[in-house]
Formats: structure tokens, C-alpha cells, sequence
């Protein structure tokens, strides 16, 4: 199981990722992640709201309330134009990282 | 489905006696609920174990409410001032209710000398404040919170009716005025013409004229920040 930071911590960056892809709603979005990362990551479900709502209003992403043919309402996010942004960054950020510590345990096992 | 209606209604009440979430944010992770029950009703699952499973996947609710307190904090904070408002305002409300009526029947007495008017003035004074102490005290306490829908209801009722809810109140303020304004001419009349002033009484008095004004403008400061609020929903 991953650690609470580090969920934590990539949640953001997975999350902008997964709607570039295209809008979708929150229960959408934990099934992607589960799938993704073959039950690896499990984000307890009720945690990604807040979550989707700080980065609303940071204005990463955007939400709108839509009906469903059932009657029932759910509400569907789609990423920014300044998202589209804080994604590239953030993508950079965790390349940087990841290629660090690749070269460091390449080297400790060589 | 019925089932699921009773188990919705006990984790509404629960996870709603928090301030924390919005009433949209709550729609959000019922949606959510339901979408979960109903995979795993289509798993297998009666309803029990389901909604069960559903409820514990979601996670712990306080941890949820903190959570959404951190993100919400403004608007929640915005919220308690509201009631705060209403709260005073209403205390507002029966202080002059009750100063007009006290001012009516000061009035009388002067006029007609009669001591029993005297005692039938404060004992229904004495009864409008406290009641209007025990309201306001409730309000202020209370609104929000698990009366949420209460509360949100009487909040669009206000924010709905401006016209009407500042008519009511230039009406009470009004009256109490034209009382005030009578009463003490009476007073400041009768104090000049027989003893020093009463700087303590005069100062009550002039107080009493300038609290209208100053809850008038709370009244508007609260209309101006329901209104946007409706604009963003």
C-alpha cells in the first residue's frame, strides 16, 4: 500500500491527467484510477471530493451540474485552460523526480 | 429501493449535523453513494450489505467533514454570519416592539396620570424581551447546522422578498421612531422645564433613535451577500 503522502501527493497530477483525457465525475474517476493501477492505488472514495474541490477553485478544473435520463443529477468536470497548464508542470515536476531516483537505484545496483 | 431511502436519510442526518459540507457538495457524494449501492446490488449484494459496503468505501465521515472544512471555510464562515445577523436583527426586532409599545404607553400615563398602565407596560415588556431574547438565542445558536434546510429555506425566503422584508422593517423601525421622537420631546420637555438635564436618560434615548439606523445597514450589508451567493448556485 502506498503511503498517505505520497497518495496524497500524486493525487493532483492523476486527476488532471485523467480529465485531459476527457470530462468525467468523481466516481468515474476513482474506478480509472483503481483500474490503472490494478488496485494498487485505492483512494478511500469519499477523499477525492475535497480534493476536486480545491482544484476547482483554484480554477484547474471546471464543474457543471447535469441531469442524467434517470432524473438524477451528477456533477461532471472537464479541465481548464489554466489545468491544461498546471498539468504540463506538474508533469514535469514528477519526470524530474522519477528520473532521479531511477539513476540513483540503476547506480546502487550496478 | 425503499431500504436504500432509510439508510440515505441516516447517513444524510449524520454526516449534515457537521457544517462542513454544502448542499451541493452532500448531492455529490450521494450521488456517488447510489452509484456505488447499485454496482453492488448488480454484484449480488442485498441491500444491507450494499449500502454497507458503500458507506465504508466512501470513508470515515468525520475525516470527509474536515476535509471539506478546510476548502469551504470561507463560505462557511460567511454562513455563520448570516445567522448572526438574522439573529441580532430579530432581538432587533422585538427590542422595538417592545420600546414601542413601552413608548405608547409612557405616552398614556403622562397623559392620563394612571398608574396602572404603568404596571401593564412592563409586565408585557418584560415578557417580549425575553422571548425575543430566547429566539434570537435559539437562532443564533442554531441556524445551520442540522437545520440546514430550514435555515437555507428561510435564507431564500428573506433573500426572495427584499422588498417585502424591508418594508417590515422600515415599518417597525418607523413606528418606534415616531413613538421615540414623541415621547421624548415629552421627557426632554418636562425634564427642562423642572429639573437639570438628564444627561443619562437623554443618552439612552438618543441611542435608541440611532440603533434603528445601524441595524437598517446591517439588514443591507446581509441582503448584498445573499444575493451573489444566488447568482453563483
Amino acid at each position: 500500500m502506498l503511503s498517505k503522502d505520497l497518495v496524497a501527493a500524486s493525487a493532483r497530477p492523476m486527476i488532471l491527467s485523467i480529465l485531459s483525457q476527457g470530462e468525467s465525475y468523481g466516481y468515474e474517476i476513482i474506478q480509472q484510477v483503481r483500474q490503472l493501477s490494478d488496485g494498487q492505488i485505492e483512494w478511500s472514495d469519499g477523499m477525492l471530493y475535497p480534493v476536486l474541490r480545491r482544484l476547482e477553485k483554484e480554477g484547474l478544473i471546471e464543474s457543471e451540474w447535469r441531469t442524467a435520463d434517470s432524473g438524477r443529477k451528477r456533477r461532471y468536470y472537464h479541465l481548464s485552460n489554466q489545468g491544461g497548464k498546471a498539468l504540463e508542470i506538474e508533469k514535469k515536476q514528477w519526470l524530474i523526480v522519477n528520473t532521479t531516483l531511477e539513476t540513483l537505484w540503476e547506480a546502487s545496483n550496478v | 429501493m425503499s431500504r436504500y431511502e432509510e439508510y440515505i436519510q441516516n447517513w444524510r442526518h449524520v454526516i449534515a449535523e457537521d457544517e462542513a459540507l454544502s448542499p451541493e457538495d452532500l448531492a455529490e457524494l450521494e450521488d456517488h453513494l447510489l452509484t456505488d449501492f447499485l454496482q453492488l446490488k448488480e454484484a449480488g449484494l442485498n441491500d444491507q450489505e450494499a449500502f454497507w459496503l458503500a458507506e465504508k468505501r466512501l470513508g470515515d465521515t468525520s475525516t470527509i467533514c474536515r476535509e471539506y472544512e478546510k476548502v469551504n471555510r470561507a463560505t462557511i464562515w460567511a454562513n455563520r454570519m448570516q445567522w448572526m445577523i438574522i439573529g441580532y436583527l430579530i432581538l432587533g426586532f422585538f427590542a422595538f416592539t417592545k420600546i414601542t409599545f413601552v413608548n405608547v404607553i409612557s405616552l398614556l400615563a403622562l397623559i392620563t396620570g394612571s398608574a396602572l398602565l404603568s404596571a401593564i407596560t412592563y409586565i408585557v415588556m418584560e415578557t417580549l424581551i425575553v422571548s425575543g431574547f430566547v429566539c434570537a438565542g435559539y437562532i443564533l445558536l442554531y441556524g445551520g447546522g442540522s437545520h440546514q434546510e430550514k435555515s437555507a429555506k428561510l435564507m431564500q425566503a428573506l433573500a426572495n422578498n427584499p422588498k417585502r422584508v424591508t418594508v417590515v422593517a422600515l415599518s417597525c423601525f418607523g413606528l418606534f421612531y415616531l413613538t421615540n421622537t414623541l415621547l421624548l420631546s415629552r421627557i426632554v420637555g418636562a425634564y427642562l422645564s423642572t429639573h437639570d438635564i438628564n444627561s443619562f436618560s437623554i443618552l439612552t434615548h438618543v441611542t435608541n433613535i440611532l440603533f434603528p439606523f445601524i441595524l437598517l445597514s446591517l439588514l443591507f450589508i446581509s441582503r448584498r451577500k445573499t444575493r451573489p451567493k444566488q447568482q453563483m448556485a
